[in-house]
């Protein structure tokens, strides 16, 4: 029966919270900025301008330089008294024409940035700053809190091990405060600071039982925690009437008596001993105390309660991130309790610190607020599949042991560095797009969010697996480095040519390459990551591939529809694949212009023989086994000077090959045989999951 | 363990909880079709695609209104989408060409929505509109109070054009009466709901762009370049000339002309300070 309450509790505590966060972003989504825009007017009308120049006086005194303009035109010109003069719509028209050109090129408009300086004063409003707007969400957050833990007292009264009549009447109290906070919480929070605000509070809250509940607690328990506890929630509200009761207060000190209340003994005492008293208020609900969600449970509840009581809660999470994260965490931590626990055994306080960790792991995406929410959760499901990989499989012993000594060692837990990691990558891929001019309003779109952070994802989880990538207490630059550089790959002006399945495929298998081939493919001397030679490698397949689809192209059909089109999709993916696979071992010859143009003209020579063959002599199928077969004599001798007879002949002995070997897939591509430039043996190409283990 | 049960369940119930909100609260936010609005209203000089932008205008104001019927429950929220609504009616005005028709429908919304939300700022904390959603009153209230001067431009525009003098100068003179009375009353709007302390809004911005549109309108008609005497047409001049002294002066907008400092309400004076006028609008 305890068990169904304490879940009754904890569920409708949640709920509780949850209400209160949509309460509150529904109220931010109802508040924004706003661009002040105005239709943009025509532009100067030339007959208008000569017609205010012919009209204004200044133009035309008596040391006018100007005043020939009349004499030369005085055919065309009419002079209406005040009403000011005007081109003659009887003269000749070419006259009309030419004086209307002089009087626009003589004159120019005549208003100033003074002039103009009090109508543009405001490009964007923004919405009101409130000094009470903060507060209002805090309070909220806080009677809430208060309200919730007031409910449980009521609904736990039996657990508290009341006695008797004390337990009615605690009951009593708690329900009507709780009671009280539920149904007044606008006019609480509205008029909070406003006159009259602590006789109202101290209306409901102070009774006699108020009274006898903080000077008698032993009364309705026996438990000292159930006293401490009464006394923190009902003393607060009797200081307030007693003090009310015997000083003349003004307004002003009234609000400044309810502002501590709430802000401070309500909130605060309530919150506190509750955490003082957590195992015992708790009973035996409350997590064992070395258990992982005991110790996380613990830090966590320590560091909103020192936050509370220090008022600093809003500096470090909205109320809808802490409501939203300690679910998250609280999964992630009963998979991998060492991951966010330094030494075992070691009761901790780390609450604070850890909410203070989690912060300057995102630091770097405060400006990106859309994306810090997504990143810790992102961290937070990785932690909860790898940790345990980590610390469980004995078979990784050396990264065990790696692992191991940063968790006993004064580094920051491991879940924290996980965020730090995800939070740089993804400030490096965003960074890059912003510096190619991306417009940056397009990562409002959740689609395109998804496509980023299904990147980040990709490029961690390889991190992830590379233990010499995630030791240390920083973030290793190198991996700074591939993040921007595969956001490099999408930032391409030929990136169309490949889905995004297509792409994720290809940045998978670059990202894999450099794990295993350290600074070759995204080296950490070049400034730009366009410099990096993947990046170059990239961009000079692309380009190829573009430049072959357009050419010819007549618009009668989508260009790669085209008949003898072969490099686009799946093939320039698979053609991109090699080329960076084959980059790790040759890197010093694709460095090279002169490699880079054999990568080039081999390109070019298969796309032409495509064209010229069709589809019957060199399929996509063909193209792609080619240019895997040859190309790494071609970047080896520097020359693409293969023949047709050559290239088709291997292709032909590839055909027989295949044919006479039992095929294990469906997939046509799934043949993916690379040649060694020694002529080794073959090395199978595997691409590499994106999702990583499962632990 | 006994806890970990409770998380458990309690996360099942924060899911549950969070897809229902999700589900109440999802789609397009005002603050997304108010972006997409002032997008196509930035764009309206474009007149080869006026259908367009009208079609799309069209379509973000019938999603305002929807989201309007379905957050009635929810003040705060549907005051942002009546601000989204009648920036999307008033957007609608500025898409040039458009039958006097349409355009009398749009001004119809504009003011409509203009009314229901500036009735809510003035309503004080009982309106339900957010102590920081200034800015959206701050905007109403100038669009409520510049909506007949634009109804004025067009009736100008419309008449002037057709060689209607009579319509013309009762055009004319409604735009001077909107100066006189609803422009100046937006200060006393403003001051009642503290907009003076903490106002943003650029309504004299606002005003002058109304004031450039009754030039424009009066440029692409050609009335001050009608070199005729006849007394209709000297009337429609004067009526023209007499509501930009009006907003001119509003605007604190004057001419350096010397007939100004000795006839300041002389027919001559009024016609520097439109041309001083129509330079500063030429400027924006």
């Amino acid at each position: 029966m305890a068990g169904v309450t304490g879940v009754m509790f904890a569920v409708k505590a949640a709920f509780n919270l949850l209400e209160t966060a949509r309460s509150i972003a529904e109220a931010r989504a109802s508040r924004f900025d706003f661009d002040v825009v105005f239709a943009p007017l025509p532009a100067g009308n030339p007959l208008e301008i000569a017609r205010l120049q012919l009209s204004k006086g200044e133009n035309w005194g008596a040391n006018s330089q100007h005043n020939h303009i009349l004499t030369d035109f005085a055919d065309c010109i009419v002079e209406r008294d005040d009403f000011g003069r005007m081109i003659d719509p009887d003269a000749p028209e070419e006259r009309q024409t030419e004086l209307c050109m002089i009087l626009n090129s003589t004159f120019a408009a005549a208003a100033t940035k003074a002039d103009l300086q009090q109508f543009q004063s405001v490009d964007r409003l923004h919405q009101w700053v409130d000094k009470d707007a903060g507060r209002k969400d805090r309070a909220w957050l806080i009677l809430r809190m208060s309200g919730l833990a007031l409910d449980f007292i009521s609904t736990h009264t039996h657990r508290l091990g009341l006695r008797g009549q004390a337990q009615t009447i605690v009951g009593a109290i708690s329900d009507s405060i709780a009671g009280h906070i539920e149904r007044n919480k606008s006019a609480i929070i509205e008029t909070a600071f406003t006159k009259g605000a602590g006789a109202r509070i101290a209306e409901a809250a102070l009774t006699t039982s108020l009274e006898l509940a903080e000077t008698r607690p032993e009364l309705f328990s026996n438990k000292e925690s159930v006293q401490a506890l009464v006394r923190s929630a009902i003393s607060p509200f009797r200081e307030l009437n007693t003090e009310n009761a015997v000083l003349d207060l003004n307004a002003t000190e009234r609000l400044m008596k309810v502002r501590s209340v709430l802000r401070g003994p309500v909130a605060a005492g309530v919150m506190q001993t509750l955490y003082d008293h957590r195992r015992d208020v708790f009973d035996g609900d409350y997590p064992e105390r070395e258990s992982a969600a005991g110790i996380v449970t613990d830090a966590l509840f320590e560091g909103l309660v020192s936050e509370t009581a220090s008022g600093g809660l809003a500096n470090i999470f909205t109320p809808g991130f802490f409501v939203r994260t300690y679910p998250g965490v609280l999964r992630a931590v009963a998979a991998s309790p060492d991951a966010f626990v330094r030494g075992t055994g070691q009761h901790v306080a780390l609450g604070r610190e850890f909410l203070t960790g989690l912060m300057d792991s995102l630091s770097t995406l405060e400006s990106r607020p859309q994306f810090a929410q997504a990143i810790f959760t992102m961290g937070m499901e990785m932690t909860r599949r790898h940790a345990r990989i980590y610390l469980v499989d004995e078979a990784r012993s050396a990264l065990a042991t790696e692992l191991a000594e940063r968790l006993e060692g004064e580094d920051s837990p491991w879940a924290l560095l996980q965020i730090k990691i995800l939070s740089h990558i993804a400030n490096g891929m965003i960074s890059h797009f912003e510096s190619k001019g991306l417009d940056m309003s397009i990562l409002s779109r959740p689609t395109e969010q998804a496509f980023i952070l299904d990147m980040v994802g990709l490029v961690a989880e390889q991190v992830a697996d590379t233990p010499g990538m995630i030791m240390g207490d920083e973030v290793n630059p190198e991996i700074v480095n591939i993040a921007r550089g595969v956001a490099a790959f999408i930032a391409n002006e030929h990136a169309s040519l490949l889905s995004r399945a297509d792409w994720q495929r290809v940045s998978a298998h670059a990202v894999s390459l450099a794990m295993s081939n350290p600074e070759t493919l995204f080296s950490l001397d070049a400034d730009d990551p366009e410099d990096a030679l993947a990046v170059a490698l990239v961009q000079r397949v692309l380009a190829s591939a573009q430049s072959n689809l357009l050419a010819q192209a007549d618009g009668s059909a989508p260009l790669n529809r085209t008949s003898g089109r072969v490099l686009f999709g799946r093939t320039l993916a698979d053609a991109l694949m090699a080329t960076l696979e084959l980059a790790t071992s040759h890197a010093r010859q694709l460095s090279t212009e002169a490699g880079q143009t054999a990568l080039t003209q081999f390109i070019e020579q298969l796309n032409r023989m495509a064209e010229d063959q069709g589809a019957a002599q060199l399929s996509a199928q063909d193209w792609i086994y080619a240019f895997r077969w040859f190309l790494s004599d071609v970047i080896s001798t520097g020359q693409a000077t293969l023949t047709t007879e050559t290239i088709l002949g291997a292709v032909e002995t590839m055909r027989k090959g295949r044919a006479m070997e039992p095929s294990t897939s469906d997939d046509p591509f799934d043949f993916d045989h690379i040649r060694t430039p020694s002529g080794d043996a073959e090395v199978y190409y595997q691409p590499i999951s994106p999702q990583g283990a499962e632990g | 363990m006994k806890q970990i049960g409770q998380i458990a369940i309690a996360s099942m119930g924060l899911v549950l909880f969070t897809a229902c909100a999700s589900t109440s609260v999802s789609g397009p936010s005002p603050e997304a079709t108010v972006k997409e609005i002032t997008d196509v209203k930035a764009m309206v000089g474009d007149t080869a695609n006026a259908d367009s932008h009208m079609n799309t205008l069209s379509g973000l104001l019938t999603r305002a209104e929807e989201q309007m019927a379905l957050t009635a429950d929810k003040p705060t929220l549907n005051f942002a989408w009546t601000f989204a609504a009648l920036s999307a009616a008033d957007a609608m005005k500025a898409i040039p060409g458009q039958s006097d028709e349409a355009f009398a429908v749009a001004a119809t919304k504009t003011l409509n929505y203009a009314d229901k939300a500036s009735t809510a700022c003035l309503s004080g904390a009982n309106s339900g509109v957010d102590g920081r959603q200034g800015n959206m009153c701050g905007m109403a209230l100038a669009v409520r109070r510049l909506n007949d001067s634009a109804k004025a431009v067009q009736a100008f525009s419309t008449a002037t054009n057709a060689g209607d003098m009579a319509g013309s100068i009762a055009a004319s003179g409604g735009f001077k009466q909107q100066v006189s009375t609803n422009w100046v009353g937006y200060a006393e709007d403003a001051a009642q709901i503290a907009l003076s302390d903490q106002d943003q809004t650029p309504f004299a911005r606002m005003a002058l762009q109304e004031t450039c549109e009754l030039q424009v309108a009066q440029g692409q008609a050609g009335l001050l370049r009608n070199p005729s005497m006849d007394e209709d047409v000297r009337n429609a001049k004067d009526a023209y000339w007499g509501a930009m002294a009006s907003a001119a002066s509003f605007l604190d907008i004057s001419s350096s002309a010397t007939i100004c400092e000795t006839e300041p309400d002389s027919r001559s004076c009024k016609r520097e300070t439109e041309i001083r006028v129509a330079e500063i609008c030429m400027g924006l």
